[in-house]
């Protein structure tokens, strides 16, 4: 009897600890908020999916792995170059841990759903946490996990896990987001149309001359109108709504499932039948919401702030949004003396020509083993214009890369000498 | 360039092969004199806009127009 007592109260014991962690856990992250709102329980879905469908894109990534490492194929980011030293998985078709990985990532996913149906939403919070920092340490081991949408993604995954006020913040991040993106389209990409016209293909369903026309409308819906989202007209709020849900239905024609699968769901959730104005938080409990509005903005203006065409040099080109921001077309060799050790070309519209790929795995393929100077020469064609030598390097082995700044080595627009026209090219 | 000053044509991929340079269509090409101008207005809208939404949304976040205050608080 004193024995079965003693087991109670340990029992009890646990327990209350587990509840007292449970409950200092929910006050600190205010999970509370989540449950009670359909919008935000919602948006826990739309973040899910947003999980999935990145995942699923990275699952057989080649750059994350050991033998990318070996090969010096691995791109690490311009302010993080070290980064192999944190890649140690091995993917297919070398070995499983990769694809182990990313099913037990699978696995917490699933996992998510059923406490989602079983409204624990404190384990939902933690297992998104869990979630979201693997996907920081994916994108941080390699500079191609960068895409527009993972910035959508990553923003709503910090004001869900950090933010309070979440209703409020995750609709102005969106709108913010269009408005953000339009600092990215002021150049002839969008304001001319030539984006479009530089593409053998034009625009999806819109008739040849229609380019200039459609592009500008996207840049004055996205710069002006899609504040309106907020607004309390009715007539207008609907209005602007509608727009940009065949907006997103309309880019899928072009960039597939991705990008609309992890906007689309949070436009429906935020500005749908649920959409009711709310007053802007003010206080220390909106500084997570409106620090990360700043740190948007300053990603954004970065560069900007940087000497040079950021869409010929691609100098900080991607740390904000850059969605269709210009289309490129590029060649370049590598060589030692006479002896052409590598080159490339793309007329994909959609590849974006950075040279600082080249430069990267070239330094670390073929400066390793001291036999000499390694020559790059690199030629970039912005918009169908004419291409630009924007490198001509006798030895790559000695260049560094600056993250934050101009590279004296990369030439811009008043110092690259102009070559032969690009014709039209493709997409993909 | 080729020997008569013309841009010599490069093709990158077998896929674009048959395509010709792009040209602008003439409502590009009117706007392409004034490219400059029309950049900077839309980077001074940009600027204004973000002015705006400073000033509305951190600086004086309480200002209400009658019909917000109507549909937020219900107050008339």
């Amino acid at each position: 009897m004193q024995s079965q007592v003693g087991v109670n109260s340990g029992n009890s014991t646990a327990k209350s600890l587990v509840d007292r962690v449970t409950d200092s856990y929910s006050r600190i992250f205010s999970v509370r908020e989540i449950g009670e709102d359909i919008i935000l329980r919602w948006m826990t879905g739309a973040i899910l999916l947003g999980f999935f469908v990145t995942f699923d894109s990275w699952k057989y990534s080649y750059n994350t792995t050991l033998r990318a490492v070996e090969k010096s194929a691995y791109i690490c980011w311009p302010f993080f170059q070290n980064c192999q030293n944190l890649i140690w998985m091995e993917a297919l078709p070398y070995g499983y841990s990769q694809t182990i990985f990313f099913m037990g990532l699978f696995g917490i996913m699933a996992a998510s759903i059923y406490f989602m149906y079983e409204k624990r939403w404190e384990i939902v919070h933690f297992l998104i946490l869990f979630l979201f920092s693997i996907k920081i340490y994916l994108m941080l081991i390699d500079y191609e996990h960068k895409g527009n949408y993972d910035y959508y993604h990553n923003a709503f995954c910090i004001i869900y896990l950090f933010a309070r006020h979440r209703v409020f913040f995750f609709r102005f991040c969106l709108v913010f987001f269009y408005f953000l993106s339009t600092a990215s389209k002021i150049y002839p990409s969008w304001v001319l149309g030539e984006y479009f016209t530089a593409l053998k293909t034009g625009l999806p369903i819109f008739p040849f001359g229609t380019e200039i026309l459609m592009t500008n409308l996207v840049i004055i819906m996205e710069m002006i109108f899609s504040w309106f989202l907020l607004s309390s007209n009715k007539f207008f709020q609907r209005a602007v709504f509608v727009f940009f849900v065949i907006f997103h239905l309309y880019s899928g024609i072009l960039v597939g499932y991705r990008y609309p699968a992890t906007v689309l769901p949070a436009l429906l959730i935020l500005f749908g039948p649920w959409f009711r104005p709310l007053p802007p938080p003010t206080g220390k409990s909106s500084l997570v919401g409106w620090g990360l509005m700043g740190l948007l903005l300053a990603a954004q203006i970065t560069p900007h702030l940087i000497s040079g065409d950021e869409k010929l040099t691609l100098e900080g080109n991607q740390y904000g949004l850059y969605m269709f921001e210009a289309n490129h077309q590029c060649y370049s060799t590598i060589s030692r003396g006479d002896k052409v050790l590598s080159s490339m070309k793309s007329a994909s519209a959609r590849f974006r020509c950075d040279p600082y790929f080249v430069w990267f795995q070239a330094k670390n393929i073929y400066c390793r083993d001291g036999e000499g100077p390694v020559k790059m020469i690199y030629n970039h064609s912005v918009n169908g214009r004419a291409f630009r030598e924007i490198v001509n390097e006798p030895d790559i082995c000695n260049l560094s890369y600056k993250a934050f700044g101009h590279n004296s080595w990369i030439k811009d627009e008043k110092t690259a000498p102009t070559g032969g026209v690009p014709v039209q090219n493709i997409y993909q | 360039m080729s020997e008569t000053g013309t841009p010599s044509v490069i093709i990158l991929s077998r896929r674009v092969e048959g395509n010709q340079p792009a040209t602008y269509d003439s409502m590009q090409s009117a706007v392409l004199p004034y490219i400059d101008s029309v950049q900077t207005f839309w980077w001074g809208v940009w600027f204004c806009i973000l002015a705006i939404v400073v000033i509305h949304f951190i600086i004086l976040p309480n200002w209400r127009s009658p019909r917000e205050k109507i549909l937020i608080t219900g107050e008339q």
